[in-house]
């Protein structure tokens, strides 16, 4: 892997990580590291991002390899909990308590000296105080999520694992929730937040970890992911009336590498769709097609995703 | 902090909080109308007698360990199904902590269910015969019942997906039909031991008194044993909880 995998002042290691379950292959062989500051792990669903955060967080054993939280492996050393929040991605909750109840459980549990103050706190962060005293099976999605935050954030801790926290929660939530783990990661916290969606951990955050497969895909910088994923080629379907003289006209491009024609349009393969998108209309114009549709045929974020790792 | 009694509050809470127990009250409550049906019109000796008969033999032998068997599996088995584990899990707190408080919680849950149903079924017996003492054995028997049954199913909640059914078909096989056959294994069958406790303090007459004898078959009536053998199904229940929580992935997934 790249030096873009590791951070200086890491407190969260993977080392050599991988788990399967059974035949199973859920996370293979992942080393990395996070530092202060908010990282997004990102990746299609199915890559193996939870069971990733389930390892880090000590609630799986690896099957090889190691994970560190503060250079203490967590399976091994509950006391590691003092300093580490997680947040899990299922709806779950305790529906017959409140979030005040529940909060101020985890203070508890968590042995800080004032329970009642640091739950106050922690609602108030989350902006959860006024519905504080409903029983949490009332709650919405987003609220749940909320709590489940405001719990995981309770006993002050210096690293935070939030799987999928944006989930359920509507725009204006989940405007709430960046601002507020990007306060959290200016504080010096490495917080650790897992998305399937790239525009999501890019409001939030400024390293990116990407995963498909169970694999390490990519590391880096917003901007150094998506300088990669322009460089990936695409598969553009164009529905026109005659697609034979406007496949011929597109073929001239260098960003074109592969064209095919059926009877209501054309596949191509491109290294570049923006330019190609530029020179579609021009193409029509010369060759007299009249382009009813262009679309993305493998726009998903699994298609790029299975790019970055070939590319590794 | 001590986190013991906290972990203890919370599990009792989630046991006792939903309509579950009012249903397994209502159930461990169940000798009674039997009991105010067959009394009437009879004697207030046969009244006593007859709340003996029936305690042992719907409420200790079939209704108590149903009963406690429900609730002692759905004490991490719920948390399993539901994931809420990790919230209980990833706290500084030792494993075997965590263990013991859910032991605690589930023995204590069970007592307060089957006891209310003992109550019931006392208030009828003392209103029937005429003896108010008639409950404190099915009290003592309770206690201990509550104790063996979180001692083996807790455990077994966490490791099993069907956990309930697998120890009904425990009481069933194991407790109702394999104990009495082979006399080798009447030692563990906990019926037995939760009916040797309560056949200590109960006071029966003679032709209860030599049908216990048979069911115990050779298991020595005394209260201390009882006490001391689920004591010490409690503490393996503990360390094998902890071990569990503490290796098993089935906590993360």
């Amino acid at each position: 892997m790249t030096d873009a995998m590791h951070v200086p002042e890491a407190t969260v290691v993977a080392d050599d990580l991988s788990k399967w379950f059974g035949q199973k292959v859920a996370v293979s062989q992942v080393s990395c590291s996070f530092g202060p500051g908010v990282t997004g792990l990102l990746g299609p669903n199915g890559a193996g991002k939870t069971t990733f955060l389930r390892l880090l967080a000590g609630l799986l054993s690896p099957s090889t390899g190691e994970a560190l939280i503060l250079g203490e492996p967590p399976r091994k050393n509950t006391g590691v909990y003092r300093h580490l929040g997680f947040v899990p991605e299922d709806e779950a909750v305790y529906g017959h308590m409140s979030a005040r109840r529940f909060i101020q459980w985890s203070a508890a549990l968590a042995r800080i000296p004032d329970p009642a103050a640091a739950t106050r706190r922690a609602l108030e962060t989350v902006e959860l105080t006024e519905q504080a005293g409903r029983r949490m099976s009332t709650y919405s999605k987003g609220m749940r999520q909320r709590a489940k935050v405001a719990a995981a954030l309770v006993h002050d801790p210096e690293v935070l694992l939030l799987d999928e926290p944006l989930n359920g929660t509507d725009p204006i939530q989940r405007g709430r929730l960046i601002k507020l783990m990007q306060q959290l990661g200016s504080e010096g916290r490495t917080i650790i937040v897992s998305s399937h969606i790239l525009g999501e951990v890019e409001r939030m955050a400024g390293r990116v970890v990407a995963m498909v497969d169970g694999r390490l895909a990519a590391a880096g910088t917003v901007a150094s992911l998506r300088d990669a994923l322009s460089d990936t080629p695409r598969l553009i379907r164009i529905e026109a009336d005659s697609p034979r003289p406007l496949a011929r006209r597109l073929l001239a491009g260098e960003w074109v590498e592969a064209v095919r024609i059926d009877s209501t349009g054309i596949e191509i393969r491109t290294t570049d769709a923006k330019a190609l998108g530029g020179d579609i209309a021009m193409a029509a114009l010369e060759t007299g097609s009249v382009v009813t549709a262009v679309s993305p045929e493998d726009d998903s974020l699994e298609s790029v995703f299975s790019y970055l790792l070939e590319i590794q | 902090m001590m986190v013991l009694p906290v972990i203890v509050r919370s599990v009792v809470r989630r046991l006792l909080g939903g309509r579950r127990s009012l249903w397994l009250i209502a159930l461990s409550a169940g000798p009674a109308p039997i009991l105010l049906m067959v009394a009437q019109g009879r004697s207030a000796a046969r009244g006593a007698e007859l709340y003996n008969d029936i305690t042992v033999v719907l409420g200790v032998v079939i209704l108590y360990p149903v009963v406690a068997l429900i609730i002692s599996t759905a004490a991490l088995g719920e948390e399993w199904k539901n994931h809420t584990l990790p919230f209980l899990l990833l706290k500084p707190i030792s494993r075997w902590v965590i263990a013991l408080g859910v032991v605690i919680a589930t023995a204590l849950s069970s007592f307060l269910v089957l006891e209310a149903g003992v109550l019931i079924t006392w208030a009828v017996g003392g209103i029937v015969g005429g003896d108010w003492s008639v409950g404190i054995a099915t009290t003592l028997a309770v206690a201990i019942q509550s104790v063996a049954s979180a001692a083996i199913f807790v455990p077994f909640g966490l490791i099993l997906g069907r956990a309930t059914l697998v120890g009904l078909g425990y009481l069933l096989v194991w407790e109702g039909v394999l104990s009495n056959v082979i006399e080798g294994i009447q030692a563990s069958s906990v019926s037995r031991i939760v009916l040797s406790g309560w056949a200590d303090l109960a006071v029966m007459t003679i032709d209860t008194l030599s049908s216990v004898d048979e069911v115990l078959g050779r298991v020595e009536v005394g209260l201390g044993g009882a006490v001391a053998k689920v004591g010490v199904m409690a503490l393996v229940s503990v360390a094998l909880t902890g071990l569990v929580l503490r290796h098993t992935d089935r906590v993360g997934e």
